[in-house]
């Protein structure tokens, strides 16, 4: 009988790596973008959960903005909680409390058993603040923070499209409302509102309304800038800690064009060298911006009012019954400088070389951030090595401070990254050594963090998310294993991708991926000679191969008040 | 480890392996018929899917199923785009040697033959694979060819 021919990669399109996703209209976009690096990841947290506070987020001296100034500007959720449990008894009915109550709870808790609980409140405020607004004239901030969370939450578990479904409709609200919200201070919520929704939509290729967007926030931001020169604006409008400065929503508004324009450029094979060039222009000035305005020592409230000439001096002092809730007290007062002192109980200060790790720490993010996606760049144009060298200098970003530790997730990202740009340059084997890799590191990072989800995505204390895609590791990890030849660690790996995902019931390239796998294997199986077959029970046997994820991090933003 | 036990652990293997493969292409298949209209992403990956299926069938000796999925997939029009195009000839040139010896195996080496090119180097041209030399291609075929041929040759001799 004659060994039948049967084409190896039987589809005549090169499908090395692509994302899966639910809808079929979603997979006609993906067909276009198959050969790209869809799962290049970068760290920086392009919105994150956001406090409430009662009203507004005008920074008070109160017992409630000071537990959210231990939440928002030290990072430290267990503090925050005991501040505010010290406060539950004044304002159990305070809707700010209701919310921040179960987020902090969930954030300070280190095996992460409470998520169910605070989801569960925050969908119950969600529906009743909803119903609450039946105009949409008087969407309030409380209202915002809650729909944003709410979204955030459906992002961080990967269901883009439920996200997309609550956040978008909200930016169209403010966009469609911006008159009647001019006079009332939202801070940057807006802005996390929009950046959520351009997350969402570039997640699942849907790129069309991305632009305007983005149009949107660059107008908002010159706008805010603008109003924040006029000083009585500007002291109604103190932002509270976490907020965002207008360097840094400029630096993220870069990143983002940057990230829409090659998925564009992925879609649209015929763009790409106009795109890069757009591209390299945007991560020029993130960089500019970074350099200039974000990198300095000095503490990031001290930015928060950068945009405007009217700049804020801040003074904090907290004395060491901070973590109790007690003698805390917060001075603000005006100047003209952009100094800022913050004193935290023993009267370190903070204002030299000495940033807070929570500062330092959002700081090499950004950094991180710039840095892979000028390695997407690179990448992008086919320059393999630049590509590699920049991941590896974002890798030690993570280092770059003396006291840091390279993290699992920072590894992991690092790994996947180098991945994907192997595999594309059609190093399988080089690709499938650095898949490993990813995947032991998730594992440790498993080990380190037992609250670390199957999906990769956890919330650790100081409100940061991390997201690690360990689905698009496996499938991509299948892809490659196939070329290789690794026709059982490739089923192994697209299985456990299925069982992750919720495609199997939608998307047929799995399947056929499954196939095209079973019959290498068998083609492999059938060639060896009888006295082989404890290799071919080897080959046959399913080697769960440790494939890893990539990772995005978030910082949460949130408490009401 | 005898002999037997061997053999027997080999189709096991074989066995198990085009079971799934089955399982898995019916099931693509299935998913990309849901769709009412058919993005043609998906027609490519259902034409994938029916030349596996037929290579799968083939294995199996279900010879009545290779020939239906070969009329299924050389009745589709050809993708305009010039991309797709190649692929799709390749894949088509594929499953023409699928269903020929599929014909020749049930004992119609004519209906064979007639699924078969007249020009076997035109068919090549489409079955240009990057991981397989040509030669090793072309052998492969006229290998098959012959198989067919041989065939024909025994079945006009008992008749």
């Amino acid at each position: 009988m004659v060994r039948y021919l049967h084409p190896q990669s039987s589809l005549p399109v090169d499908r090395s790596i692509y994302c899966v996703t639910k809808e079929s209209s979603i997979c006609i976009k993906l067909k276009e973008t198959d050969s790209n690096l869809q799962s290049y990841s970068s760290t920086l947290p392009p919105t994150s959960f956001v406090v409430m506070s009662a009203g507004h987020r005008r920074r008070l001296s109160n017992p409630e903005s000071q537990a959210q100034y231990l939440y928002e500007a030290r990072g430290d959720a267990e503090a925050a909680l005991d501040a505010y449990n010290l406060l539950k008894d004044d304002s159990v009915k305070n809707l700010a409390m209701q919310h921040n109550l179960p987020l902090l709870t969930y954030l300070a808790d280190t095996h992460k058993i409470s998520e169910q609980a605070y989801l569960t409140a925050l969908k119950d405020l969600h529906s009743r603040k909803n119903t609450d607004y039946g105009d949409d004239s008087d969407l309030t901030l409380q209202q915002l923070v809650l729909s944003y969370n709410l979204a955030l939450h459906f992002y961080f578990s990967r269901e883009f499209e439920v996200a997309e479904k609550i956040i978008y409709p909200i930016f169209q609200m403010i966009q469609n409302k911006e008159e009647v919200f001019k006079d009332i201070y939202h801070g940057d919520i807006k802005c996390k509102i929009a950046f959520l929704s351009v997350d969402c939509m570039l997640e699942v290729y849907d790129v069309e309304i991305v632009k305007e967007i983005l149009d949107w926030v660059e107008k908002y931001i010159t706008a805010q800038s603008e109003s924040s020169m006029d000083e009585t604006s500007a002291i109604d409008c103190q932002p509270s800690f976490m907020e965002e400065s207008d360097s840094e929503l400029k630096f993220r508004l870069h990143c983002y064009r940057a990230r829409y324009l090659f998925i564009s450029a992925e879609r649209d094979k015929t763009i790409v060298d106009a795109n890069s060039k757009k591209a390299r222009k945007e991560l020029k000035n993130a960089m500019e911006i970074f350099n200039h305005r974000l990198s300095g020592k000095k503490s990031n409230a001290g930015s928060i009012c950068d945009g405007g000439s009217a700049q804020d001096s801040v003074a904090v002092s907290l004395d060491s019954g901070i973590g109790n809730g007690n003698g805390i007290c917060i001075d603000r007062h005006r100047s003209n400088n952009n100094n800022v002192t913050v004193m935290i109980g023993n009267g370190h200060d903070i204002n030299d070389d000495n940033r807070s790790p929570f500062e330092r720490k959002k700081s090499d993010t950004q950094y991180q951030h710039a840095l892979y996606l000028k390695g997407r760049l690179e990448y992008l144009k086919g320059n393999a090595k630049k590509s590699l060298k920049l991941c590896s200098e974002a890798q030690n970003t993570a280092t770059r401070n003396p006291g840091d530790e390279m993290t699992s997730i920072h590894h992991a990202m690092y790994n996947s990254n180098v991945a994907i740009v192997h595999q594309t340059s059609g190093q399988y084997f080089l690709a499938m050594h650095y898949y490993a890799h990813a995947l032991e590191h998730i594992e440790n990072a498993r080990k380190e963090c037992d609250w670390i989800r199957e999906d990769g995505t956890n919330a650790s204390g100081d409100g940061t998310m991390n997201q690690i895609s360990v689905k698009q590791v496996m499938y991509n990890a299948a892809i490659c294993a196939q070329k290789c030849g690794n026709y059982a660690a490739s089923c192994e790996c697209m299985l456990r991708y299925l069982e992750m995902s919720e495609v199997s019931a939608t998307h047929p390239f799995p399947w056929l991926h499954l196939a095209e796998s079973c019959i290498g294997k068998l083609k492999i199986v059938s060639q060896l000679p009888l006295s082989m077959v404890w290799l071919k029970n080897l080959l046959t046997r399913m080697h769960p191969v440790p494939f890893q994820e990539c990772m995005r991090r978030r910082n949460v933003v949130t408490l009401l008040g | 480890m005898n002999g037997s036990n061997g053999k027997e652990e080999l189709d096991s293997a074989l066995s198990d392996s085009l079971t799934k493969a089955v399982t898995y292409l019916t099931r693509c298949m299935a998913l990309c018929h849901t769709y009412q209209f058919m993005p043609t992403f998906y027609e490519q990956l259902l034409e994938s899917a029916r030349v596996s299926l037929a290579f799968v069938w083939l294995e199996i000796s279900n010879y009545a199923s290779v020939v239906h999925l070969a009329d299924l997939v050389l009745g589709k029009d050809l993708p305009e785009e010039d991309s797709e195009k190649a692929g799709s000839q390749r894949l088509r040139a594929t499953v023409r040697i699928y269903a020929c010896e599929a014909m020749s195996l049930m004992g119609n080496p004519q209906g064979g033959l007639k699924y078969l090119p007249d020009d076997l180097d035109d068919v090549l041209d489409f079955m240009v694979d990057t991981n397989k030399p040509r030669r090793e291609l072309k052998e492969a075929m006229v290998a098959s060819v012959s198989h067919v041929k041989q065939l024909m040759c025994t079945l006009e001799k008992a008749h």
